[in-house]
């Protein structure tokens, strides 16, 4: 049998109070604080203490939560100041006092749901999926891969797209059009796909005025990640691969590019 | 009556630099670029002094070794160093996947920035050997 969390043991608290960030659109001209005081089960997460205040004691309580297991990324809030997926954080972890906030550097809806259409539209804009020149026919077969060539992109695809590298990047707080982390992560994750073509057609949109020259290799999306994607590093790859192409461009002739 | 619904944009606070470790180290990385191009403008007039005469350059001199500009040659230092090792950090990361597999596995970074810290000594010192 598993062993009981030691910090768990050390608490001996049969109640903890949390606060949470509330904002009614409608209603408040900016946010407030909340506090709710909940009962403290063993293993409990930060989802889990939402999910009770919205069923035992205040059901307007507004938040996004989905698969609770760390996939699908919608449950993402900031906790204790830091940006974190609510569901595999455990209270033990983050301890007493506790503050849920939202995701921070996006516009607040309602509660902790912020409006993400911006991240949508830059996700869409550097062209996540695989782009080919020419189809292959289903009758050629398969695109097979070595394990090689898949560890070239595997760390960088693991993102699921829960925009807590977005939270945690300033230059996304100063900057409204820069790409951003996840985004120019995925865009990364398919120009080294070797079924993929369209590493040309994304560094045009990666290597603009949006794109990786307005990251300052802070490193902090990289440590948020949920998933161990390295967004950081996969920006300054960028950078260089952008640097070479334009180099390219400038010097060589036209039927070398 | 209720307001026009309007989500909420939180303003940044002008002291984020000062939250977090990470903040902080990028927040000094970038004021080294300002630091360092004061010490650079510095060595411009330094130059300047020593092709004015030896008079002008022994002034300078003295200027140079009063505790104001001790300090803030150390200041310089300081902040160049962080920024070169920084920079050195990340070009081992970058560099990991570029360079060429030994036995199968690429090169630990520290290696790379011990390897890259090396080859930035050895031009270093062939220009001094040339030119000084």
């Amino acid at each position: 049998m598993e062993a009981p969390r030691k910090s768990l043991l050390k608490l001996k608290k049969k109640q903890i109070a949390i606060k949470v960030k509330g904002y009614r659109p409608t209603k408040d001209s900016e946010p407030y604080f909340q506090e709710y005081k909940i009962p403290l089960k063993p293993d409990m997460v930060v989802l889990d203490a939402l999910n009770y205040i919205k069923d035992n004691i205040d059901g307007s309580l507004t938040y996004r939560w989905s698969c609770r297991m760390g996939v699908c990324g919608s449950c993402g809030s900031n906790v204790n100041g830091k940006p974190k997926l609510t569901c595999e954080t455990f209270i033990d972890d983050v301890g007493d006092n506790l503050t849920v906030e939202p995701m921070a550097r996006f516009p607040i809806i309602k509660d902790l749901v912020v409006d993400i259409d911006s991240f949508m539209t830059k996700l869409k804009d550097v062209k996540p999926w695989i782009i080919n020149e020419t189809e292959k026919p289903i009758e050629k077969g398969e695109n097979l891969q070595t394990p090689e060539q898949v560890d070239l992109y595997k760390q960088q695809s693991m993102c699921i797209n829960c925009m807590l590298c977005y939270s945690a990047c300033p230059v996304v707080g100063t900057e409204d059009d820069f790409i951003g982390p996840a985004a120019l992560a995925l865009s990364y994750r398919y120009n080294m796909d070797s079924r993929d073509q369209g590493e040309k057609e994304r560094l045009k949109i990666t290597s603009s005025e949006e794109g990786v020259y307005g990251c300052s290799w802070i490193g902090e999306c990289t440590s948020v990640c949920p998933k161990n994607v390295d967004p950081a590093i996969a920006i300054q790859k960028l950078k260089l691969t952008g640097s070479l192409q334009t180099i390219k461009e400038l010097l060589l002739p036209k039927f070398v590019k | 009556m209720s307001k026009e619904f309007k989500p909420y944009v939180e303003k940044n606070n002008n002291f984020w630099w000062l939250t977090n470790r990470r903040y902080f180290t990028y927040a000094m990385r970038e004021i080294s670029g300002l630091v360092m191009s004061l010490y650079v403008l510095i060595s411009i007039y330094e130059i300047s002094q020593l092709t004015s005469g030896s008079s002008s350059f022994i002034d300078f001199r003295l200027l140079a070794a009063s505790p104001l500009m001790f300090m803030f040659s150390v200041i310089a230092l300081a902040f160049t160093l962080l920024h070169t090792i920084t920079w050195f950090e990340l070009t081992g990361k970058i560099q990991k996947d570029q360079v060429p597999k030994i036995s199968g596995k690429s090169p630990p970074i520290f290696a790379l920035v011990i390897v890259n810290m090396l080859i930035l000594f050895a031009a270093s010192y062939l220009i001094y050997f040339l030119f000084w």
